[in-house]
């Protein structure tokens, strides 16, 4: 309503102005003229407005709605409605969607050339034809409709007033009466401003080139202060628009949901103003880089982004297949050593500016492609780097932002902004020198010896620096550096000179042994650029691949891996180089105010919005592998229809002899269960996920508890890391739990497995987690589903061990655990060839339980060892009744999502 | 013609020097005395005789070579050991270059025969790539980034140790970093009268035998390195493809567009009709698709308002590779809001000459022995009226009539209902698609000069807006230039609806293609047939959505970059234009 009224009082502004063109004598003169005019149009308006509504009256509902009533409409019936009117459009013969019009001139262009017209000012002799989104429509009358027009993300006033239109006025009440907030139009028309100083444009013509057929997102009227930020941004023109290096506030934007934003990046750059600045501000950083380096003589190239190997870093790779070499490639997670071997051919200068890929979690700073600038220099070594590192970053800031000082939101947008100044030299600060100062540590000098091992160990626990195994030197390090130094890394600061051990690419410091010319040049605690002198020395760097391998060997997947066909290039001779790398999207996060990584992604990967295509989010579960005969998943048959959850048995967290392990867990599955089969069977059922259950009965004789550990925290950072380990090996999707043996008065085991599964979901290292409680430890389970139910989708009660033979004593069991549990994850359960209720009587239970109003939302079957000879029967006639199954499943727990 | 920069530093002080070289030095033919071996490497010293290229020669001489091969790396790694224990550090932190050899060979074009600078000082760094030593005297021939030049070590100009460790430590292949003043010997060579050098890198392996090594075309690629050391013309090929990336990027930003960067992984593979690689994210726990197109995600910019955005990057196909396909190549693909394909001719156009006059300063240009005219304006037809004009045939007169089209179809192209590629037209399941196969077998080796081909089928065209006049037929062109395609491109569909009844078409007709292959032919080769159609196409919701927000009336184009720098370089393949092209699977060559 409010709306209204600012509408009115602005046409009248406007229609004064056109009435004001006539000479006046004197400033006092002209304003008693103006008020007159003014209240006789407003008069003028009054009756139009009477006889609108009397039109309308008598019209009666035959009239379209005008668009305030089209604001109230729900999403769907909007759109159905717009349907409508563009099938009867195409019906008469009219494309709704015109080829082309020509534009003479941008609205930047316009807002330029015609910004500096008087106050009241029209060029009625002038024609300019412009196009653009509307965001805003105001119907001041049916002769009279004002609108905002958006081009290039800069808005002009559109005052559509029938006497200058080439329509008549019957035509154009009803054109206009069809034209929507959101329309693509074009127009032709001439230029003038309004008395109150608005650009406008006053159109003779006007097409709608292509309509919007959704109901645009509108910045909901709350009340206060909000409201009006909301305003402000929304009206902001160029002149008053964000430039790199200021603040930003995404709570006040129009459309604020993240989801959204990202996932309708479109939405978000036509709602949102300041995010097209950010996209510019991200290519003008690359251009910067890219002239830079032109500058020095460096040449832009192209490697390959599929490899045999993927090297040249430490990450997990994407695979993928070529079919008709039949080849299996990786996605390249750097391009370094294709770019050494550029040098190596002759080209003393080479970069290259784009994606890399690597096969990790998604999270604030992480995204599974992302873009970097490599490049390599020949006869420079890593000071030379450090000195053109400052000056790149430092001349990119002044000339992003004029200075050299930006503002960052570093600790939540709640909190006031950081500086960062950019001013060279950056601070530098020596590895070792400067933990060992900051820290009061005396680090054994040789870097390969257990004596430096414990002594970090050591020092780690002295100071509670969490490292997670495998401890290798060279991540106790990581971390203590990471605790120590990179904390104090604000203002752009160079760590230097790295331990070889850290390095395997980088060449051996020449006056101090042990370590290596790198650095790394950190930008509020992040690293940002990593660059070192090459080791080229090929004999040298074969051994540092094969330090490496031994790191891989014990347990760090991070390692990197021997590339032969580089070291055969190192052979041919590098000369001596400098190389570089940069993050880009890091870059970018700094000087677009930007928390998280998606922001400056234009379509950032995000997690699936939901599991379609499954019946209802129904759901198979079977245990597989517990008994160690060689079982296979193929042969179990799997219902395309039907959520399929192999739970691999078990992952325990003791050794054979049944000590246990502090929460590192291994797999004790069968050994036919391997990462392989498991990648098999998954690449061709894409219902299925395999998770790998925590504990079992036994190992062997040995009957594995639950142990109180001394440390919990250090239990459950034990349990995650070899846990995120096993799920990378195996491509794992989630847990189970099934510990069945626990000490009197625990209370331990709630609080372990429920962190430890928070853990996991909220570092997406799993999406599922269920939990396997019977009937002696339905309390202790208990303890943990009532603390962590959030967490848990699942609850696999062995029904079979509450002694019930009979479909009726089935019904009862489920009512006594569903009052325990939800009913909406507890599933039905049946032992193969084992204890409870036998044979199709558990079919005939299970069909007790849908008429007694329970919806069998999955069916858990312990085991495909025990199935296979009988051609797993009970497996396909589960999955056939859940297929067939009337009751609607509970959409609420089917789509497994994180929080 | 290159413009060579030279960033001098010194350990405090960076200065920026610029000049413009040209770099004709490179051509120079220079008489080069032995590359493989040197004289002190006894092992190598039995250097094999020429043999005359032929397979069985061929394979004796790589297992021949490959002994020396071992021997020379075991003598090198020696030396590697000696200079260290004599305090020379083999592989070498840094070195200060003053000048590049095409710099010196610029500035001191006008010295005269037997002249020096005595009170010059340069220093210079590179790789050897010939020497010749007589007693007190050597010649080396070092090679960096811009050029050759010559170095004149005399023994008593150098220290007696240096001159020593010059004899019996250097060989062909070391990268190397002299000083000294400036000569030109009596024959005219200008040279760099060494006063001190250091080995910088010393190389383990021996460079390929100029006259051997090379017939090894699959080594070329595998070892990108060794061919640029081996053939420095090879490098310009990718010194020109930086050029011509560059020379576009200037014109895109020059006209006002923005670049962006849309995702390689993608949830479905859309924009096109071919078949995606697929890998899968473990954490997401789901199949990604390496893009086929920037397309789809381009278009969606436009609906949000950026109404001139380009991108320039790399598209992925599982395909068969050729001289002309790469699994994955560079694009760059354009889109502009209120303009339609007419405009995008002209875009085209300029693109072209502007790359074609920045690399050869003229718009008649050599392909593998044709001349190209690139002068504006091109050629522009309609594809009905090239098949009319080659064939005889008008298909817009068959109307619906597929059968008939495909008989007509047929005859034209000389197939046989038992010939293996009867199924090629059989399956065409539109005289639109009838059309296509005719005239990419029959017209598009013929377009050698610069050729708009206009107004596609509408069946063969998923993402293009109908013609303004003609029914049936879409606002698309492709242009061609030596019988290959080099650009396609047209007024944007805009219209929701219009958009899902296609895809939805395109989808019905893939599977068809598909069930029809399976049931059709159950040869072997026909199994390969089916493996191309193998892949799911999927309707891509998100996009339909958000054309249904509107998209402006807007044309597109996408231009295959690779092939653009393969006209321009006169290559015959694609490999000679990616650095590391991708290859078949090393066979072991069994004995």
């Amino acid at each position: 309503m409010a709306d209204g009224v600012e509408a009115a009082a602005e046409s009248v502004a406007g229609l004064s102005m056109d009435s004001s063109k006539a000479e006046a004598p004197s400033k006092n003169a002209l304003k008693k003229e103006l008020k007159k005019k003014q209240k006789e149009e407003e008069k003028r308006l009054k009756e139009e407005e009477k006889k609108k509504k009397a039109a309308a009256m008598t019209s009666s509902q035959s009239q379209k709605p005008s668009s305030a009533e089209d604001e109230d409409m729900d999403p769907t019936q909007y759109y159905e409605s717009r349907l409508k009117a563009l099938a009867s459009l195409k019906a008469v013969g009219v494309n709704p969607y015109p080829h082309k019009f020509l534009v003479s001139m941008s609205v930047v262009d316009y807002v330029e050339k015609y910004g500096r017209l008087r106050d009241g000012e029209h060029l009625k002799d002038v024609e300019v034809s412009l196009a653009g989104r509307i965001m805003n429509k105001r119907a001041s009358s049916s002769k009279l409709y004002f609108y905002d027009l958006y081009g290039d993300g800069v808005k002009v006033q559109v005052m559509a007033d029938a006497r200058d239109s080439d329509m008549d006025e019957v035509e154009f009440a009803r054109y206009h009466a069809g034209v929507k907030r959101g329309d693509i139009v074009g127009i032709c028309g001439y230029p003038g401003k309004s008395k109150r100083g608005e650009l406008s444009i006053f159109p003779k013509k006007f097409i709608v080139l292509s309509p919007c057929l959704h109901m645009m997102p509108r910045q909901k009227a709350a009340p206060g202060a909000d409201n009006d930020a909301a305003k402000k941004n929304e009206g902001k023109t160029p002149s008053d628009v964000w430039v790199p290096g200021m603040t930003r506030n995404p709570e006040t934007y129009v459309l604020k949901d993240q989801e959204t934003r990202y996932r309708q990046r479109y939405l978000d750059l036509m709602l949102n103003h300041e995010v097209r600045q950010i996209f510019k501000t991200r290519a003008k950083i690359i251009s910067y880089i890219r002239h830079f380096l032109d500058n020095l003589g460096f040449l832009e190239v192209e490697t390959p982004m599929m490899n045999m190997i993927a090297g040249g870093a430490a990450a997990k790779p994407f695979v993928t297949h070529h079919n008709e070499l039949n080849m299996k490639l990786y996605m390249r997670i750097a391009p370094e050593l294709y770019l050494k071997e550029l040098v190596v051919g002759g080209l003393d200068r080479v970069y290259e500016i784009g994606k890399q890929f690597r096969n990790e979690g998604i999270d604030l700073t992480h995204n599974p492609e992302f873009t970097t600038c490599e490049f390599y220099m020949a006869f420079a070594d890593y000071n030379d780097l450090m000195a053109l590192t400052e000056q790149m970053l430092s001349g990119m800031v002044k000339e992003l932002t004029g200075g050299y000082k930006i503002k960052y939101h570093a600790n939540g947008v709640d909190k006031d902004p950081i500086e960062i100044d950019f001013t060279p030299p950056f601070r530098r600060l020596d590895m070792i020198e400067g933990l060992e100062a900051m820290a009061n540590l005396s680090i054994p000098k040789d870097l390969s010896s257990e004596a430096a091992n414990k002594y970090l160990l050591d020092a780690c626990e002295k100071f509670d620096v969490k490292c997670p195994p495998p401890q290798t030197t060279a991540r106790l390090l990581d971390k203590l550096v990471g605790h120590f130094l990179e904390e104090t890394c604000v203002n752009p600061t160079f760590i230097i000179n790295h331990p070889e051990i850290m390095s395997p690419l980088a060449k051996w410091h020449r006056s101090r042994p042990g370590l290596t010319e790198r650095f790394e040049l950190f930008v509020n605690k992040h690293e940002v650029c990593n660059a070192y002198t090459e080791l080229n020395d090929p004999v040298v760097q074969r051994e540092r691949f094969a330090g490496q391998l031994k790191d891989r060997q014990s347990g760090d997947d991070e390692a990197m891996a021997l590339d032969e066909t580089f070291c055969t290039a190192l052979e041919y001779g590098l000369p001596p180089t400098g190389g570089w790398g940069l993050g880009i999207d890091r870059l970018a996060m700094l000087f677009t105010d930007s928390q998280n990584i998606k922001e400056v992604l234009l379509f950032p990967a995000m997690k699936p919005q939901d599991e379609p295509s499954t019946k209802d989010g129904k759901v198979m579960m079977e245990y597989i592998g517990a008994t160690g005969i060689p079982v296979s998943f193929t042969g179990v048959p799997i219902e395309r229809k039907i959520d399929f959850h192999f739970l691999l048995s078990f992952a325990i967290d003791a050794d054979p002899s049944g000590k246990p392990q502090n929460g590192i867990f291994s797999p004790c599955w069968a050994s036919t269960l391997t990462p392989t089969a498991v990648q098999a069977v998954k690449a061709h059922h894409p219902n299925v996920k395999v998770m790998a259950s925590l504990a079992g009965w036994s190992l062997g004789k040995k009957i594995i508890h639950w142990y109180k550990p001394a440390d919990p925290q250090l239990w459950i950072a034990n349990a995650f890391t070899s846990l995120q380990s096993l799920a990378t090996r195996y491509h794992l999707d989630g847990i189970d739990i099934d510990y069945e043996n626990f000490p009197k008065n625990d209370t331990s085991f709630a609080f372990c497995i429920g962190e430890l599964i928070t853990m996991l979901k909220n570092q997406s290292v799993i999406t599922v987690a269920t939990i396997a409680p019977y009937y002696k430890t339905v309390g202790n389970y208990l303890d943990l589903y009532r603390q962590y139910s959030g967490v848990i989708d699942y609850v696999n009660h062995q029904f079979y061990t509450d002694r019930v033979r009979m479909p009726t004593g089935y019904l009862k069991a489920f009512k006594r655990r569903a009052r325990q549990f939800n009913a909406t994850k507890l599933l039905p359960s049946y032992e193969v060839k084992g204890r409870g209720i036998q044979g199709d009587a558990f079919f005939e239970a299970l069909k007790l339980l849908e008429s007694n109003g329970f919806e069998v939302n999955g069916v858990m079957i312990f085991s495909a060892d025990a199935s296979s000879s009988n051609g797993y029967y009970y497996e396909r006639k589960s999955q056939a009744f859940l297929l067939n199954s009337t009751a609607n499943g509970n959409v609420g727990w089917s789509t497994v999502r994180d929080g | 013609m290159l413009a060579l920069r030279v960033w001098k530093s010194s350990s405090h002080l960076i200065t920026l020097v610029s000049r413009a070289v040209p770099v004709n030095i490179r051509t120079k033919t220079r008489a080069r005395v032995r590359c493989c071996s040197s004289p002190s490497s006894t092992a190598a010293a039995t250097s094999s005789p020429i043999v005359t290229p032929g397979t069985s020669d061929r394979r004796r001489r790589s297992s021949s070579s490959t002994s020396d091969r071992d021997s020379i790396r075991a003598i090198r790694l020696k030396k590697v050991e000696e200079l260290r224990s004599r305090g020379y550090e083999p592989y070498a932190y840094m070195w200060n270059r003053s000048h590049t050899a095409s710099q010196l060979q610029e500035i001191y074009s006008n010295l005269a025969n037997g002249e020096e600078c005595k009170e010059v000082s340069v220093s210079i760094g590179g790789r050897i790539v010939a020497r010749r030593a007589f007693g007190k005297l050597a010649f080396l021939t070092i090679r960096d980034d811009s050029g050759m030049i010559q170095l004149y070590c005399e023994k008593e100009s150098l220290t007696e140790d240096q001159f020593e460790q010059l004899k019996t430590f250097v060989d062909i292949g070391d990268i190397l970093g002299a000083s000294g003043s400036i000569k030109r010997t009596e024959k005219g060579e200008l040279s760099v009268y060494v006063k001190y050098f250091e080995i910088l890198t010393k190389s383990l392996l021996p460079l390929p035998d100029k006259y051997h090594g090379l017939t090894d075309i699959d080594k070329r690629y595998r070892q990108r390195y060794v061919d640029m050391i081996a053939n420095p013309e090879v490098a310009d090929v990718f010194r020109i493809r930086a050029k011509i990336v560059s020379e576009i990027r200037k014109t895109m930003e020059s006209l006002g567009f923005i670049e962006v960067e849309t995702p390689v992984l993608q949830g479905a593979a859309g924009g096109a009709d071919a078949r995606p690689f697929v890998t899968y994210h473990n954490s997401l726990g789901r199949d990604l698709y390496l893009r086929i197109a920037t397309e789809l995600h381009l278009k969606r910019m436009l609906v949000g308002g950026l109404e001139k955005v380009f991108e320039i990057g790399r598209i992925f196909r599982n395909e068969g590779i050729s001289t002309r396909h790469n699994p994955e190549f560079t694009t760059i693909e354009m889109y502009e809001a209120y303009s339609d394909y007419q405009s995008m001719m002209n875009m085209a156009e300029e693109i072209v000459t502007r790359c074609a006059l920045v690399v050869h300063g003229k718009l008649n240009i050599d392909y593998q022995g044709t001349e190209i005219s690139l002068q504006r304006p091109w050629r522009k037809e309609t594809m009905h009226n090239l098949v009319k004009e080659a064939t005889g045939v008008d298909f817009s007169e068959f109307g619906n009539n597929v059968e008939d089209a495909k008989e007509v179809a047929k005859g034209i192209l000389g197939i046989g209902s038992e010939d293996k590629d009867n199924n090629l037209v059989q399956t065409c399941p539109s005289v639109g698609h009838v059309l296509n196969e005719v005239f990419e077998t029959i017209v598009e080796p013929t377009l050698i000069q610069p050729t708009f081909v206009l107004d596609y089928p509408v069946e063969i065209s998923p993402l293009a807006k109908p013609h303004r006049r003609y029914a049936g037929l879409t606002e698309r062109f492709e242009l061609f230039i030596c019988g290959r395609e080099i650009a396609n491109a047209f007024s944007e569909l805009t219209d929701p609806m219009d958009q899902r009844n296609r895809f939805e078409e395109q989808i019905k007709q893939h599977n068809k293609k598909r069930a029809a292959l399976v049931t059709g032919s159950k040869s072997a080769e026909g199994k390969t047939e089916v493996d191309d159609c193998s892949y799911e196409v999927s309707l891509d919701e998100d996009f339909l959505t958000c054309l249904e927000y509107g998209m402006p009336p807007a044309s597109g184009m996408g231009l295959g970059i690779d092939r653009l720098v393969m006209l321009l370089t006169n290559s015959a393949s694609i490999r000679d234009v990616i650095a590391f092209p991708i290859l078949k699977i090393q066979q072991q060559v069994s004995s």
